[in-house]
């Protein structure tokens, strides 16, 4: 049974020698996930999708026109097709943006630019200029972005010529969750989870470092008091109040290394390969596949290729020639 | 006082004086007078490094319709007191690594396809003479006789005469430098330690150990990184977007925290030290080179001096004054500007009145 008794460490090397890339079929019945959900129509078609992002009420999106340069849009997720609103227009292909608490974020060349979740109502905030940002994220009102050699923040209306430190050489940070009054992040060598104050007001702390052998960690979660990451095609996760690499519990391996992690209530959700497939919180021995394959992967560092909220995961549907995607599908949870 | 009434005043303040005007290698006007005390020059170029002399200033000057394409630099200088009328221009280059000079011993260096080439300070007379061929220089320091530098294809950070040919001549074993400083028999130089930055040190002949100056010095390559020494200490610009002015013995500071003299600072970029006035650059806004200074050691009570620098490296200080390059025009180095136009004025220093 995974996740209950067994030794983190021979799992881990085992995750990445013997056993690398193959689900472990304790009880017999194969490798293979169970079946993905029938897909409904599209929520966002004709269109080049490059992240999506979800709250209660909107679905948001970076598309982009083929060439180089792109939208942030949303809709209401009840009405789509009729209640499409476009925040930006031409900014670049390669932007990423961030959405919490009622607003989003995008970036703009140098800039860090903010708006309503509902609308701009005239022009965006501006909230950091020369921001030198690699990815934001949000999160309680603020947008944070790692710049070399640091990791940054500033309230959703902007803040001042200097923004707010959360930590200092933390070094190209692309993986960052937040839980309760912290924020979580894999150091630039992919080795070790550190933790700071989500306002900086503490020196970061080693949560987990990872043996030398291992290999990186791929992707982090934060959800109700636990701390959740994946090594290869592991997924793991320890109690934030006593997280080490030796009280880190395997909850599953996957049939493919995953490559993003989101936790919610009611279970984790990751892509691996071209496939979304789902866990419940306290570990599977056998992952649910939630969609076919053929989930946008694009580049690891790209903005969010899927959302979740209450009822659905939103995915983008990708395409086989690695182009650019065109669609936005959801499929209940 | 927004950019364009800030720059208004500037060239209020520098009526011409007569009708004459220097003509540049390429027939642009690059100099003109002024009839303004505090205003050396006039010049149609964004100014980016600045120094002086006894008898001259130099200064580096970016203008892309010199060059018709990209961001090509010229090195210039004339004399402090009759700037329009004495102009010489050193070069017109289309692009460099290294947008730097040195003037030493009568000389002035800079690099030129990817050699280190000279020329008196009177002005070239043929083609500049070339000190040192095959060599690609990013960053560098000079003394009076060598020229500290690494390039990439070499083993060690090292030196090469200036005045006749000579060897290589190692430092230390290196495998990359960012950035160099000299002081006395050091020289100190900045390096990659994993994803950190450290500063180390060793005798300028190589006769020393490498020594340990600082752990996790905070370094982007998103500003410009200076270095300055007086007679205790070395001081770096920890470049970060939020940033701070920090220093360390010259013998150095492992295993003990680096001491924050200032901050935070939105990117402080330049040092300059004189005297005991700790001159720094830094962003008031975004590419909103602001000059201010303070006293050493203690820093405290920093005065603002100017808002508008042309760049990050555009002041000079010489025995009885503070030169600055001040534009109110965009500052941005990626924003192709087809005039720009800077202002080199000379400003009195702390307990000194106008010159």
């Amino acid at each position: 049974m995974i996740g209950r008794g067994l030794d983190f460490r021979t799992l881990l090397l085992c995750g990445l020698t013997a056993c690398g890339g193959h689900t472990v079929d304790l009880d017999g019945a194969g490798a293979n996930s169970a079946s993905p959900q029938g897909n409904e129509p599209p929520v966002v078609s004709n269109t080049l999708i490059n992240g999506v992002w979800v709250d209660d009420q909107r679905l948001f999106w970076l598309a982009g026109s083929g060439e180089e340069y792109g939208t942030f849009e949303s809709c209401l997720k009840g009405d789509c097709e009729h209640t499409r609103q476009r925040y930006v227009a031409g900014i670049q292909w390669a932007s990423d943006a961030a959405v919490g608490d009622g607003y989003v974020y995008w970036t703009r060349l140098e800039a860090i630019l903010s708006c309503d979740v509902n609308g701009c109502s005239g022009k965006p905030t501006t909230v950091v200029q020369g921001s030198g940002h690699q990815r934001i994220f949000a999160n309680r009102g603020y947008v944070y972005w790692p710049a070399e050699p640091d990791l940054y923040r500033c309230r959703s209306n902007g803040c001042s010529a200097i923004p707010e430190v959360v930590a200092i050489n933390t070094h190209s940070v692309t993986k960052l969750a937040f839980a309760e009054t912290h924020a979580y992040w894999v150091d630039s060598a992919g080795t070790s989870i550190l933790a700071a104050p989500a306002d900086g007001s503490e020196l970061p702390k080693l949560v987990i470092e990872l043996p030398p052998e291992s290999a990186a960690i791929a992707a982090l979660a934060a959800r109700n008091g636990y701390l959740y990451w994946t090594v290869s095609e592991q997924l793991f996760k320890c109690s934030i109040a006593a997280c080490s690499v030796s009280t880190a519990t395997l909850l599953t391996v996957a049939e493919a290394p995953i490559q993003d992690l989101k936790a919610d209530d009611s279970g984790l959700f990751w892509l691996a390969a071209d496939t979304l497939h789902s866990c419940p919180l306290a570990g599977c021995e056998q992952p649910r596949a939630l969609t076919p394959s053929d989930v946008q992967v694009g580049p690891r560092n790209s903005p969010a290729r899927f959302a979740l909220d209450a009822n659905y995961v939103y995915w983008i549907e990708g395409t086989r020639d690695a182009r650019p995607s065109t669609a936005i599908r959801r499929t209940a949870k | 006082m927004d950019n364009r009434a800030v720059f208004a005043l500037i060239v209020a303040l520098a009526l011409p004086a007569c009708g004459s005007h220097t003509v540049d290698l390429d027939s642009r006007v690059v100099v003109e007078p002024s009839s303004d005390p505090g205003m050396v020059a006039i010049v149609h170029e964004r100014v980016q490094k600045l120094a002086v002399d006894d008898e001259r200033l130099y200064w580096i000057g970016t203008n892309p319709a010199v060059n018709g394409v990209g961001s090509g630099w010229s090195l210039h200088s004339c004399q402090k007191r009759d700037c329009a009328t004495t102009l010489v221009t050193y070069a017109s280059e289309l692009y460099s690594t290294y947008e730097d000079f040195a003037v030493r011993g009568g000389q002035i260096y800079w690099e030129h396809l990817e050699a280190l080439v000279a020329c008196p300070i009177a002005g070239c007379v043929g083609l500049p003479r070339t000190v040192v061929d095959a060599l690609q220089i990013w960053v560098a320091a000079f003394d009076d006789d060598r020229i500290y530098t690494f390039d990439q294809s070499w083993s060690d950070f090292a030196s090469l005469p200036l005045v006749q040919p000579g060897p290589l001549r190692a430092v230390a074993p290196a495998h990359g430098v960012t950035a160099v400083a000299l002081h006395d028999v050091y020289a100190y130089w900045l390096t990659s330690k994993g994803a950190d930055m450290q500063l180390l040190r060793a005798r300028k002949d190589g006769s020393s150990a490498v020594e340990g100056i600082a752990d996790t010095v905070r370094f982007t390559q998103s500003y410009d990184f200076s270095f300055a020494t007086d007679s205790t200490s070395i001081y770096w610009t920890s470049n970060a977007l939020v940033g701070s002015i920090t220093r360390c013995p010259l013998s150095g500071c492992t295993g003990t925290t680096a001491e924050t003299v200032l901050g935070p600072l939105r990117a402080p970029q330049k040092l300059l030290i004189d005297g005991s006035t700790l001159y720094y650059v830094y962003e008031a806004g975004y590419y909103q080179y602001a000059l201010a200074r303070c006293t050493l050691p203690a820093c405290q009570s920093p005065e603002p001096v100017v808002d508008h620098l042309s760049a990050s490296g555009a002041l000079a200080v010489d025995d009885q004054s503070l030169y600055v390059a001040m534009t109110g025009g965009d500052t941005n180095p990626q924003h192709f500007i087809e005039d720009p136009v800077t202002g080199i004025r000379r400003m009195p220093k702390p307990d000194q009145g106008m010159p």
